[in-house]
């Protein structure tokens, strides 16, 4: 508390893209949105010059310790793990502004008493564009034109509609889900694979994890959602890629190392795979020198498809938001990380 | 009555997109039973198709002419015209299995009383997704990615939705109809540019192509979509690039000489266009030295765009089918192209 009012403190990076970081704008108009709350709140702003922690100046570390001592939510993408309690004795939310948090698993570090809250769905008007755009751009073949036209090559491939077609979504969560809803949007079958089987309304079947293979096996397009967790790495090889048929695309919207990158390059070199869209890697930015640039079929994203440079911080914010009257009226916070699964 | 004669002209190097074969004949006949008693079909497949370079042999030449002499009605897309009145003097009805028929002008060689019907409309499910894929590339730069990934460039830059967006659609006959629906599927504002001045469906509002330059500067994206004429040569040139907005995106898939290229690679190369998308070339295939090739920020797709390939012919058979079945009747045909006007 700060002064009587609910102190939000967020924290942005020198070191983030702009989309990622809240201007005092965005906070005025977000006050604006909720007039019922003026003058119960104290939002603050602070800025590290880099985004790992490891590289904050003191300067960077003495402005947020400062905050934080009357901090009741944070919101921000990484923090000082240590001494959380005796930094900031009144913390209740810690809300990641990215809906993968692994960069700050093992979740040891959190003291009892603060949720942990990440930003999954958020992303999800401007993914569901982006989705139902690789969607259609591996349906109509467009990453081996892409990589024809790099080649000089006038390659007249034709495609048919998608409506129709089946795809896999393998992870249903907020951006599988989003994925399987655009999919059913354009008239395509899903099937769903996710462990614990869960029901979702777009999904035309769905299969537990130890049945991919079979859901594989009938896919024309197979979509990545999974968390990166020590399950997943490496999920996508050379032996789960041999159960697609010929003519598959592959869309990695996940993390990198959910894909074995050599098994995918060899699959798209020998023709196994017809296209494959990828918005993240193994490492980011992917290196000059990586094979990928060189990769037939591959359309390569600077994991670009699920941030709205207009509305990712209104968004997120407007989360915040509603989670702190969650929490004043004792309803269950939104997206709750499960610190022991890590997601 | 006498049944009608009716020559299907294919090719054996027909692509599958375009293949009139006996299954598909079967299919459209399934379709339309009533054809059975109206009509007896003889397919005429000459070695390759008569535009393509070099063309027909003299057993080609031999084949159609034996064929054509006893024939009341056409379904193909390019056969001599100097020759026709005289080899083909019963033939009353020639539908073509494309939407353009400019590569029949003039028309003079079409005697009076026969029909000339072409297949627009045919592509209009795929145009829709291609219209929605192509929106949705612009709106997420990809023209420009494809640059970055030719480049080997790694070039993250967040963007944010197209909901919301206008794109100004030139020319709205068929396929500025499937794509205004694209554009009302996406959310986007469709303003349409078109002689005839109408209300119609998808289009908040239709301005005549003289006042094309005053509706431009509303646009985010710009579709061209209308048929190739005298009229329509280059139409979209210099003049119509200066009144876009600053990085606004185009899109060409109907004529390749309505654009003028050499406007186009200006635009592109001083970022008054952020970028294009073009299915149509002045010349096709598009020659490997032509500067296309290496100009930046464009997607490039070789005429296949709205091309269906496993519905196509059907489509066009549905088309043809129909006429058949009005002209049975005495109605008039659905279609029909205007002499006068060439389409």
């Amino acid at each position: 508390m700060y002064q009587g009012k609910t102190h939000i403190h967020i924290e942005n990076s020198d070191g983030s893209p702009q989309v990622f970081n809240a201007t005092a704008k965005q906070v005025q108009d977000l006050l604006d949105r909720n007039p019922d709350l003026a003058g119960q709140l104290h939002i603050t702003i602070g800025c590290s010059d880099a985004d790992p922690v490891s590289q904050w100046s003191q300067e960077d570390l003495d402005e947020y310790y400062g905050y934080m001592k009357t901090a009741d939510i944070l919101v921000g993408y990484t923090l000082p793990k240590e001494d959380i309690r005796a930094y900031a004795p009144e913390l209740k939310m810690i809300h990641f502004i990215s809906s993968g948090v692994e960069h700050v698993t093992p979740f040891d570090w959190v003291p009892e008493g603060i949720a942990v809250v990440n930003n999954r769905g958020v992303h999800l008007p401007k993914s569901g564009e982006s989705f139902a755009m690789f969607l259609y751009m591996i349906n109509a073949g467009i990453p081996r034109l892409a990589y024809s036209q790099k080649k000089g090559r006038w390659d007249r491939n034709f495609s048919s509609v998608i409506k129709g077609r089946t795809l896999v979504v393998v992870g249903v969560g907020h951006q599988g889900g989003e994925m399987a809803r655009q999919a059913k949007r354009l008239g395509m079958y899903v099937i769903g694979v996710n462990s614990p089987v869960v029901e979702n309304p777009y999904c035309d079947e769905m299969l537990p994890v130890e049945q991919m293979q079979e859901a594989f096996a009938r896919a024309d397009i197979v979509s990545l959602h999974v968390p990166l967790t020590d399950a997943t790495r490496g999920m996508i090889n050379k032996e789960t890629l041999s159960w697609l048929p010929d003519h598959a695309g592959l869309i990695n919207i996940a993390r990198g190392p959910v894909v074995d990158e050599k098994a995918l390059h060899d699959a798209l070199v020998s023709g196994k795979l017809s296209g494959a869209i990828s918005d993240v890697f193994c490492q980011e930015p992917l290196p000059k020198d990586h094979f990928f640039w060189d990769t037939p079929n591959l359309f390569i994203m600077p994991h670009i498809s699920s941030d709205d440079l207009v509305n990712y911080i209104p968004l997120t914010l407007d989360l915040t938001i509603r989670n702190l009257r969650n929490m004043r009226e004792g309803r269950p916070l939104e997206n709750v990380v499960d610190l022991v699964r890590g997601y | 009555m006498e049944k009608m004669k009716i020559l299907i002209l294919t090719a054996e190097n027909s692509k599958k997109v375009f293949r009139m074969d006996q299954e598909r004949l079967d299919a459209a006949l399934e379709r339309y039973p009533a054809v059975r008693d109206l009509a007896s079909f003889t397919i005429c497949r000459t070695s390759v198709s008569y535009e393509d370079s070099p063309g027909w042999n003299e057993e080609d030449y031999e084949k159609f002419y034996r064929a054509v002499a006893d024939t009341d009605a056409i379904i193909g897309y390019m056969f001599p015209l100097e020759t026709f009145r005289e080899r083909a003097p019963h033939v009353r009805y020639i539908h073509i299995i494309g939407a353009g028929v400019e590569h029949l002008f003039p028309l003079t060689w079409l005697p009076e009383q026969t029909r000339l019907t072409n297949s627009r409309g045919a592509h209009a499910p795929k145009t829709c997704e291609f219209a929605m894929m192509a929106m949705l590339m612009l709106g997420n730069d990809m023209p420009r990615l494809i640059t970055a990934q030719r480049e080997s460039r790694w070039d993250g830059h967040f963007l944010t939705i197209i909901e919301g967006k206008t794109v100004v659609i030139a020319g709205c006959g068929k396929q500025g109809s499937a794509v205004a629906q694209a554009a009302a599927r996406l959310g986007l504002r469709a303003i349409g540019v078109d002689p005839v001045v109408r209300e119609k469906e998808g289009f908040e509002r239709i301005v005549h192509p003289d006042a094309l330059c005053q509706v431009l500067p509303e646009a985010d994206q710009v579709f061209l979509t209308m048929p190739s004429t005298k009229e329509t040569y280059h139409a979209f040139g210099a003049e119509q690039f200066a009144a876009m907005k600053d990085g606004a995106g185009l899109v060409n898939i109907c004529r390749g000489k309505v654009l003028d290229t050499d406007a186009l690679l200006a635009a592109l190369e001083s970022g008054k266009l952020s970028g294009a998308i073009l299915d149509v070339y002045e010349q096709e295939p598009l020659p490997a030295d032509h500067p296309l090739w290496t100009a930046k920020n464009v997607v490039m797709t070789p005429h296949m765009g709205c091309d269906d390939e496993d519905n196509y012919i059907h489509r066009c058979f549905d088309i043809f089918f129909e006429n058949l079945i009005r002209m049975a009747k005495g109605e008039q045909l659905e279609n029909l192209v205007d002499r006068e006007l060439g389409y």
